[in-house]
């Protein structure tokens, strides 16, 4: 009894009111602006970091930094951040508006990592140290009572501020109609901006808060407050009441979970799966909001090439890697491989979220399963069977991600597909059952029956024919039937409805062989490197790869193949620049911020290649005008 | 029909009869496109039927509807923006089952049909409004349905073309197919339409013949405001 009352309060004051300062913030962002904020954990830790670094460093009183820091600096963070980037992504597509926070959670870290050396082990000590209550022989501390106290404060005055002050009413009017409430002479953007500087303070006050109860880490902060997430689903990011609840019940659940259940291999990282079975099922559960004729913008598709063109362009890029194969010095391959592989695995990306228009943060999970497949069946000898293991479990696992994943839409597919990344981290990839005890697998380059591709030289050309071969296959589908039914789905769901277009098997088929690719690339990156650990799928990296085939036009397979060239000199970069730690994160970052400043990538969704031809044909003729269409009329598309 | 405490539909009763063109007029807000979205499956009623052939399908979803002959286009456009415009029309014949050359044959026949056979090749998104309903127009059509849903299909059309659409829709009606038609176009619905059922406030308040409607007292207080005729915009 008296281990249940004191998992109870350690469910209760530890995690639950943390998780619930977070996810409230995420709920004030979410309703003021409309954008679901990823960086919202990144923020807290930033805002935790600069706690210790005034307290711990520079001597403060603790009241004082925390003053400093939860009223002044976050607060003029979050308003500066919507300020300058998030305002105009108000009618931009769901992928520039996931990229960009997005970019600014790997941004906040990476800033974090060059800022303070995550080598070095920090501690922030509770508010009252030593100070403790006894309530009916259940002891709690005072920063445990400060953590409750500080989060129904919250929740309290939020209540307040939504239901009793003018500006409040008005937020709320802002959430159900941005345009309506502009129309009456109010200032959504305002709002907005006051909604991003509530949230960032909330955040920072619970990356503070929970900071002493686990150590100062970067991503250990981040992804704590990643579990506020599945508390604030709870409130379908609308309703604050519901937030506070799902937030004390999954802090419950994690500590009697980790509390009563039997320490299983599979389940080993018990305190990190909770969280995210907890997101799966409140996504899977609750009901989705009327969706048939939901919000939805056009963004100008690249002109698609012909089966000439890809032919003749495939065939040419094969001639320019073969050169390059005989070329290269030897150290550059290990960076080159791993980059032409991890294109292959972001062509999965073009097919899914370019043409498919469905958001995955799970891809590298899919990678992950191929390059396990590739390494246990196989073998030394890279035997092919390990090549289609690879693609049937990746593709397997992806159906099965997919069948119930396929009513969602947008951002909730997002979040599902990032609960099981994050889930597949934990559980998986974490395990040494899968890994091993020295967490890492040797996997073998395939064995091909005429000509061996084994070695470094010949392993690229191999990759870059693989790269091409796959490339031309999704062109060709593009322009399929299939491909045309697929970009209908995409772009008018509602339309398909009215013409009778069965929808859901045309999406599980994308998933599916989205998740094939993504499995197949994961075995060739396997081979790049001849081994895998767990470090080369963390989810953090799919949102990277994200980021990097958004940034290089995600609806174009050129651009993949820049993103991955870009991602290996990024390691390149890394490997020979010891400041600032991290360096390429800090660039992507920045440069995905700078999707903000054009929603459809920086090259407007075409390739570098298309930019340098247009340039050369505009002398002569004028740009293409755009359709007369009220730009009002074309954003949105709400049932009359 | 209702959302909250507002009825946005009140005891509406509406037949549309095959090989005529049948015409819904009303003002802003007087519930013609939800009744659009209840026929079609989009929106579910509070109570009362949709009758398809004598056949009830109040329950069953849009894509059983359309599959049951039911076809529509939308006033806020729904087109294929990414897609050229006969790839548009091809989604949906390649549904209905035909492939390669004759899908584009029969592709080619429908853009002619409502006059988009020169844009064939352009990319749907960049159409002005009056060609893209056009297209959603060739592409409902493309599904063969027995009862098609027009919704505001003239606007952004010229006189000339409003015309040749009004041709269009009867001979439509003329092939057996039944119209209903929302529109402002004064002109165009009366020159079509066999009968007209005038929508206020979510109730019927007149139907009739053209000519019937128009002199109906009750109309013009709500709707016309004393005019005889013209474009409501």
């Amino acid at each position: 009894m008296s281990q249940f009352l004191a998992l109870t309060v350690a469910g209760i004051a530890t995690y639950g009111c943390v998780y619930a300062l977070t996810a409230m913030g995420l709920v004030v962002t979410y309703t003021t602006s409309g954008i679901f904020n990823f960086a919202q954990g990144a923020i807290g830790m930033i805002g935790a970091f600069l706690y210790w670094e005034l307290s711990q460093v520079h001597g403060w009183p603790s009241w004082a930094a925390f003053t400093v820091v939860v009223l002044f600096v976050m607060p003029l963070l979050g308003a500066g951040l919507e300020r300058i980037l998030l305002r105009r992504l108000e009618h931009a597509g769901l992928e520039a508006q996931l990229t960009v926070t997005i970019a600014l959670l790997l941004l906040g870290i990476a800033v974090a990592t060059a800022i303070w050396n995550p080598s070095t082990a920090r501690t922030v000590p509770p508010f009252f140290a030593g100070h403790q209550v006894s309530i009916g022989g259940v002891v709690l501390t005072w920063h445990q009572l400060i953590i409750v106290g500080a989060s129904a404060a919250a929740a309290v005055v939020l209540r307040l501020f939504f239901y009793r002050t003018r500006p409040g009413i008005a937020t709320r009017a802002v959430v159900d109609d941005r345009e309506l409430t502009a129309l009456t002479g109010a200032a959504p953007a305002r709002y907005a901006e006051l909604g991003w500087a509530m949230g960032c303070s909330l955040s920072a006050v619970a990356g503070i808060l929970i900071a002493s109860q686990i150590n100062l880490d970067i991503n250990n902060l981040t992804l704590l407050v990643v579990n506020g997430y599945a508390a604030a689903m709870v409130g379908r990011l609308r309703s604050l009441p519901l937030t506070f609840v799902g937030a004390i019940v999954l802090g419950l659940l994690q500590s009697y979970g980790v509390g009563y259940l039997p320490i299983s291999v599979l389940w080993s990282d018990l305190e990190q799966v909770i969280p995210m079975l907890f997101l799966l099922v409140v996504i899977l559960v609750l009901p989705q909001s009327r969706a048939s004729l939901a919000r939805r913008v056009r963004v100008r598709a690249p002109r698609v090439v012909g089966r000439r063109e890809s032919l003749v362009r495939g065939t040419a890029f094969i001639g320019i890697a073969v050169v390059l194969a005989f070329t290269l010095n030897a150290a550059s391959f290990s960076y080159a491989n791993r980059g032409i592989a991890l294109a292959i695995i972001m062509l999965s990306l073009t097919l899914l979220t370019g043409y498919g228009g469905q958001v995955s943060l799970c891809q590298l999970s899919f990678a992950g399963l191929g390059a396990f497949a590739m390494s246990k069946v196989g073998g030394t000898g890279g035997s092919l069977l390990g090549i289609l293991a690879a693609v049937g479990l990746s593709a397997a696992v992806g159906a099965v991600v997919a069948l119930p994943a396929l009513r969602l839409r947008g951002l909730y597919l997002a979040l599902a597909t990032l609960a099981f990344a994050q889930g597949m981290d934990a559980a998986f990839f974490n395990n040494i059952d899968v890994f091993g005890v020295s967490l890492s697998l040797s996997v073998a380059r395939p064995h091909l029956p005429l000509v061996s591709v084994t070695s470094d030289r010949r392993y690229f050309a191999f990759l870059c024919i693989v790269f091409t071969a796959i490339a031309i296959g999704l062109l060709a589908l593009r322009r399929s039937r299939f491909g045309r039914r697929m970009l209908a789905i995409t772009d008018s769901p509602s339309a398909c409805l009215t013409l009778g277009v069965d929808m859901t098997r045309s999406k599980l088929a994308i998933f599916t062989l989205s998740a094939a690719i993504a499995g197949l690339g994961g075995a060739l990156y396997g081979g790049a490197q001849s081994a895998v650990s767990p470090n080369d799928f963390p989810f953090i990296l799919s949102l990277t790869l994200l980021l990097l085939a958004v940034a290089w036009g995600i609806r174009t397979t050129t651009g993949m193949l820049v993103g991955g060239v870009v991602f290996s000199l990024g390691s390149l970069l890394d490997a020979h620049l010891t400041h600032p730690r991290d360096a390429f994160a800090l660039l992507v970052g920045v440069a995905a911020i700078g999707v903000s400043q054009n929603p459809e990538g920086p090259f407007g969704g075409r390739t570098v290649m298309r930019m340098w031809r247009d340039r050369a044909g505009r002398a002569g003729s004028p740009p293409s005008t755009s359709a007369e269409v009220p730009p009002g009329e074309r954003l949105t598309s709400a049932a009359g | 029909m209702s959302f909250g405490g507002l009825k946005a539909l009140d005891a509406v009763d509406i037949d549309v009869d095959t090989g005529q063109v049948t015409g819904l007029i009303g003002p802003n807000g007087a519930g013609k496109t939800t009744l659009f979205n209840v026929i079609t499956g989009f929106q579910r009623p509070d109570n009362g039927e949709v009758l398809v052939d004598g056949r009830d399908v109040t329950h069953a979803g849009p894509k059983k509807r359309a599959r049951l002959g039911l076809g529509r286009t939308f006033q806020r456009l729904e087109i294929f923006g990414s897609l050229t415009v006969l790839d548009n029309v091809l989604v949906a014949l390649e549904n209905g089952g035909l492939r390669g050359r004759h899908a584009r044959e029969a592709g080619i026949d429908l853009l002619r049909r409502v006059g988009l056979e020169r844009s064939a090749l352009t990319q749907a998104d960049v159409l002005p409004t009056g060609m893209a309903r056009l297209l959603e127009l060739a592409r409902a059509l493309a599904c063969r349905p027995r009862v098609i849903l027009l919704d505001e299909p003239s606007s952004g059309l010229d006189g000339t073309e409003s015309a040749q659409l009004g041709r269009l829709l009867v001979d439509l009606a003329g092939e057996g197919m039944a119209v209903l038609l929302v529109e402002h176009d004064m002109d165009l619905v009366m020159r079509v339409c066999t009968r007209i059922h005038v929508l206020d406030f979510g109730r019927i308040i007149s139907v009739g013949a053209p000519a019937e409607v128009r002199t109906d007292p009750a109309v013009q207080a709500a709707y016309l405001g004393g005019a005889s005729t013209g474009a409501e915009r």
